[in-house]
This record gives C-alpha cells, sequence and structure tokens, in this order.
C-alpha cells in the first residue's frame, strides 16, 4: 500500500491512514514485543553497539545516502537509550503497549508535544517497515518512494526522540536530540493535569444536565 | 464511537456542523466541531477541503477549529457519519488548548 503511492504527500497521507488501520497496531505491537524479547538475549546491545554502516543504503539503495545515514544515528542512539531503559522496557506487557500507541490519541487532556512525539514514533513504524519490505519488490518501487520513506523514518524519529531523550536516564547525547528540543515533562504533566481538570468539570455537567459544556471557552489561569 | 469518529451536531444558531470525536465517556462525548467563521486573530486550526484532513471531512470549502468550539455533549446529540480524522488532525486539535508552539503542515494549519 505504502510502496504505492503516486506522490511524496500521498505517501504521507497513506501512513497516516495506516496508524488508525487496527491490524497494523496489531503488527506494532508485536514489533515492539519481538525488541522487549531482543532485550532479554542482549539484541539491544549489538544493535547500539554496531558501527554506523550503510544497512539502510544497502536495502534502498545509493540514492537515500544522507538521510539514510542521519536515520541510522538516530536508531543507534533509540537503541542506546532502550538498552539503559531496559529494566522498564522489558516489563511492558502487551497491554501496556497497546495502551502506549494509543493512550494519548484516546485521551484528549494529553499535551500536543506528546501527540507529536507518539505519532512521530509510529510513523517511524510504518516507514521502518516498508523500508524493510521495500527489497523485496525493488523493480517497483521508485527512487523518489525509497527516498521519502528513508526521510519519514527519519522524521518520525526525530520527533519520537525528543520524548526519549527528555526520560530520566535515556542518557541520549547532545548531537542527536538538543537540549532546547527536549520536552519539559514535568510541565507537561501539569499542563496534563490542566486539561484534564476542565474535561472531566464539563463532562460531568453534561452527563447532569444532558447539556453542551465548553471546558476551554476562557483561557486556562 | 471512537475517537476520531465524525459525528455531526447540531451548534449554535440551530447550524448542523461537522464535528471530530476526541473523547468517549458513557454517557458523554467530547467533540470539536469546525465553522467557516475565519476568526484570524483567535487560535484556530485551519482545514483546506483540499488535503487530506478536508477530505475525509468531506469540505467544501476551508473550515476552522477553536478552543471554544469544543464541547462535551450528551451521545444522543450526536449522529454518525462515515470517516475519520487523522491522529494528525487530532494533535493539532489538541495544540490549540495548551503551550505547544504553532504547527503548520501539509494536511492543516494551527495559527495563533
Amino acid at each position: 500500500m505504502l510502496l504505492e503511492a503516486e506522490t511524496r504527500e500521498d505517501l504521507m497521507d497513506r501512513i497516516d491512514l495506516l496508524l488508525d488501520d487496527p491490524g497494523f497496531r496489531w503488527f506494532e505491537i508485536s514489533l515492539i514485543s519481538l525488541a522487549a524479547r531482543e532485550l532479554d538475549d542482549d539484541g539491544l546491545d549489538r544493535m547500539a553497539d554496531a558501527p554506523v554502516g550503510d544497512v539502510i543504503v544497502d536495502l534502498l539503495g545509493p540514492g537515500t545516502g544522507p538521510a539514510a545515514c542521519e536515520t541510522e544515528r538516530l536508531i543507534h542512539a533509540y537503541a542506546e537509550a532502550l538498552r539503559r531503559l531496559a529494566p522498564e522496557f522489558s516489563r511492558l506487557t502487551p497491554q501496556d503497549m497497546d495502551l502506549a500507541l494509543n493512550a494519548g490519541f484516546d485521551d484528549f487532556a494529553t499535551p500536543a508535544p506528546i501527540l507529536r512525539a507518539v505519532l512521530g514514533g509510529r510513523r517511524a513504524n510504518a516507514s521502518f517497515i516498508a523500508v524493510l519490505s521495500a527489497p523485496l519488490m525493488t523493480s517497483q518501487v521508485a527512487p523518489w518512494v525509497r527516498l521519502a520513506l528513508v526521510e519519514g523514518l527519519r522524521d518520525g524519529l526525530r520527533d519520537y526522540m525528543r520524548l526519549i531523550a527528555s526520560t530520566p536516564g535515556a542518557g541520549v547525547p547532545e548531537d542527536v536530540v538538543p537540549l532546547e528540543e527536549r520536552l519539559d515533562l514535568e510541565a507537561l504533566e501539569r499542563e496534563y493535569q490542566r486539561n484534564r481538570a476542565r474535561l472531566d468539570a464539563s463532562i460531568a455537567e453534561t452527563a447532569r444536565t444532558g447539556l453542551p459544556s465548553r471546558p476551554f471557552d476562557s483561557p486556562s489561569t | 464511537m471512537t475517537p476520531g469518529s465524525l459525528v455531526l451536531v447540531v451548534a449554535g444558531g440551530g447550524k448542523t456542523r461537522i464535528a471530530v470525536v476526541l473523547e468517549v465517556h458513557p454517557s458523554v462525548a467530547v467533540v470539536a466541531w469546525v465553522t467557516g467563521t475565519h476568526r484570524p486573530s483567535h487560535p484556530h486550526v485551519e482545514v483546506d477541503q483540499n488535503s487530506q484532513a478536508g477530505k475525509a471531512l468531506r469540505l467544501d470549502k476551508p473550515r476552522y477549529f477553536y478552543p471554544d468550539h469544543i464541547e462535551t455533549r450528551a451521545l444522543s446529540d450526536l449522529q454518525r457519519r462515515d470517516g475519520r480524522a487523522s491522529p494528525q488532525l487530532r494533535m493539532h486539535i489538541a495544540g490549540l488548548i495548551g503551550s505547544a508552539p504553532a504547527t503548520q503542515c501539509g494536511t492543516c494549519r494551527r495559527s495563533t
């Protein structure tokens, strides 16, 4: 589906449509479960310790060079962060993962920077799966599609890594995610609580009266 | 009905508006409805009719989301319609109620 896109915008639209597909969510959970198992097998150690090379270029061709190199650098930093956070990550159940993939989008109180990071991670997952499958259809995949997939993977990872880098103990280097790009998780938690309180008050009012209520009709205090 | 579903609501003035479902509770949903009125000085998300979001909402001209058009509604007030709002559009609507910087992309715009 992604590899048959007709324009770059069409490709990005197809990726976003895929994210709402329950089948794709199941696939993502399987992928994350596999990664969690790999943690027990030192798989992430191997991934993080491997030299940044030409894996993506080998998969998709030399036209993806600069974007592929930066993408691989982000993947290495991500693997290293997961290795540091491994005790937390390896305890996740498939149910936890399902919640994590969608929680922000089921809860409107979640601040937009968190949603952007989660969306970036999910777009990266979709792009990564397409990158892995592209060599199977090399003759049919246009060069621009290959490049757009790598750039989609890179951009999604960049957004997601802003959240990972902001997590205490992740140890993401500043040359991967500069300090000024990191999220203030404590401030976002306060913002979430303010939003949640307003929403809950309006929900209770509408449940009681049956009438519409506007939780954000006046500026937040 | 789930977050991202599209519904019709009767808004102020008795006009029927397209709305995006943002949360669903036992008897109440949180929705954001669109209007054709552009208030450039207010925080808003613009959805172009030719964008993916505009096509999903089946718009015939640009429409706008505003923070004061986010409402809690009784489920019995909502009429289901086909289609879904993308996670990107829902993220941009979420940006209306917080401190997130303005965002711009190919499918919808947020302005402050």
